[in-house]
């Protein structure tokens, strides 16, 4: 039921083990402890850099107003962190980080 | 052999070096990921929480919501405790639950959700991910009304999205039921009852082994492979039926939280067994935990 639902929502990423019930990681512990651990990387900034105000972000080449974090691991920007630019919430943008002045947009 | 020997002592002081090393990089990692002491944070209403945090410090924060309502956070240890490696992780009884006394008419959805407002301002998280199990993630996913304070949402078998109102979803509810009671009614079930010499009733059994037989059904329910039972936590003692039912009743007539996971800004995992068979109902209260 809820399989269905969760279809087609871009910021859901859904993960369903193999023969595992309501307590998964009693049945697929392996599976579980692995999901968890891509699901937790995927929300949180495990390499996180602090951008100060004289750098610039380009997310696949466009000017981006840096927020607090980037996600170096996920390659991809934090999506709460996107409200200046909704390009940034879409896995796999590319980024790159270069010294410069906000001014200079 | 002169030389020798000066060799040798240098081989061997160099291992002791090593292992001295070692021994204080294992404190030192020990120290780093040891669970604190427990504590209690008292909330309004003269409740009090039972707080449990664990982890590393020093990584990000994530608030662990039990499941029930009335279950209570020892048994999600197992599930979350490897992210003690990389994360600070809370766990907490929810009011009401095992080790968080409250009285019965303070306890409800909304206050559950001002209990996580509590911890994160007691113990300055800043912003969380949050991961719910069961009905834990449907407070997981309410507390979105604070998106400002969530860095994003892990949901472990969460209960109904929304409450069916157009006929295809009404239809689907039907399904999953009628797929929810034949999960309980499996014969694997029974054929475990067997194998422990349990498939008897009533008097027959001691006490103890009716305890077995309990827990059985108990996994039966949660999990799918029943011959796991042993591992399968919670309940009796650790489930509080009338903090659980209170807690229930106070749910909405019916929510929609498709919506704004389709809208919302952060990001949401959720981690589903194939064969999660719960009940999904607004007036189905999870078997314990």
């Amino acid at each position: 039921m809820n399989r269905t639902w969760l279809r087609d929502l871009p910021q859901v990423r859904l993960t369903v083990l193999k023969n595992a019930g309501h307590n998964a990681w009693i049945d697929a512990p392996k599976e579980f402890d692995q999901a968890l651990s891509k699901a937790m990387t995927w929300l949180t900034l495990r390499a996180t850099k602090t951008l100060t105000m004289n750098q610039t972000v380009r997310v696949d080449g466009d000017l981006w107003i840096p927020r607090l974090y980037l996600s170096m691991a996920g390659k991809h920007l934090h999506p709460c962190e996107t409200a200046f630019h909704p390009s940034a919430a879409r896995p796999g943008a590319r980024l790159s980080i270069r010294p410069g002045s906000l001014n200079g947009r | 052999m002169e030389t020798c020997r000066g060799k040798l002592t240098a081989v061997r002081g160099n291992a002791v070096c090593v292992f001295r090393t070692a021994v204080l990089v294992l404190a030192w990692t020990s120290a780093l990921f040891l669970e604190q002491p427990d504590s209690y944070l008292p909330v309004a209403d003269g409740c009090r929480l039972f707080v449990k945090e664990l982890g590393d410090s020093r990584g990000p924060t994530a608030i662990v919501l039990h499941g029930g309502f009335g279950a209570e956070h020892s048994y999600l240890l197992e599930a979350v405790g490897t992210l003690a490696k990389s994360y600070r992780l809370v766990l907490f009884d929810q009011r009401g639950s095992l080790r968080s006394p409250c009285a019965a008419d303070a306890i409800s959805i909304q206050k559950h959700l001002d209990e996580i407002e509590s911890l994160t301002a007691d113990l300055n998280l800043g912003k969380v991910v949050l991961i719910g199990h069961s009905r834990g993630a449907y407070l997981a996913l309410a507390y979105q009304q604070h998106p400002a304070k969530v860095a994003g949402l892990v949901l472990l078998g969460p209960p109904s999205l929304k409450t069916p109102s157009d006929p295809d979803d009404v239809a689907l509810l039907k399904k999953s039921d009628d797929a929810a009671r034949a999960f309980l009614q499996r014969p694997a079930i029974m054929l475990q009852l067997k194998r422990e010499g349990l498939e008897a009733s009533g008097e027959t059994l001691t006490s103890r082994q009716k305890s077995f037989a309990w827990r059985i059904r108990l996994a039966g329910a949660n999990v799918y492979h029943v011959e796991r039972w042993r591992q399968v936590k919670g309940g009796q003692a650790f489930f509080s039926q009338t903090s659980g039912n209170t807690a229930a009743k106070s749910l909405p007539a019916s929510w929609d939280f498709t919506d704004g996971l389709r809208s919302t800004a952060c990001p949401v995992a959720v981690i589903l067994g194939s064969r999660d068979r719960r009940p999904r109902g607004r007036d189905e209260q999870d078997l314990a935990p």
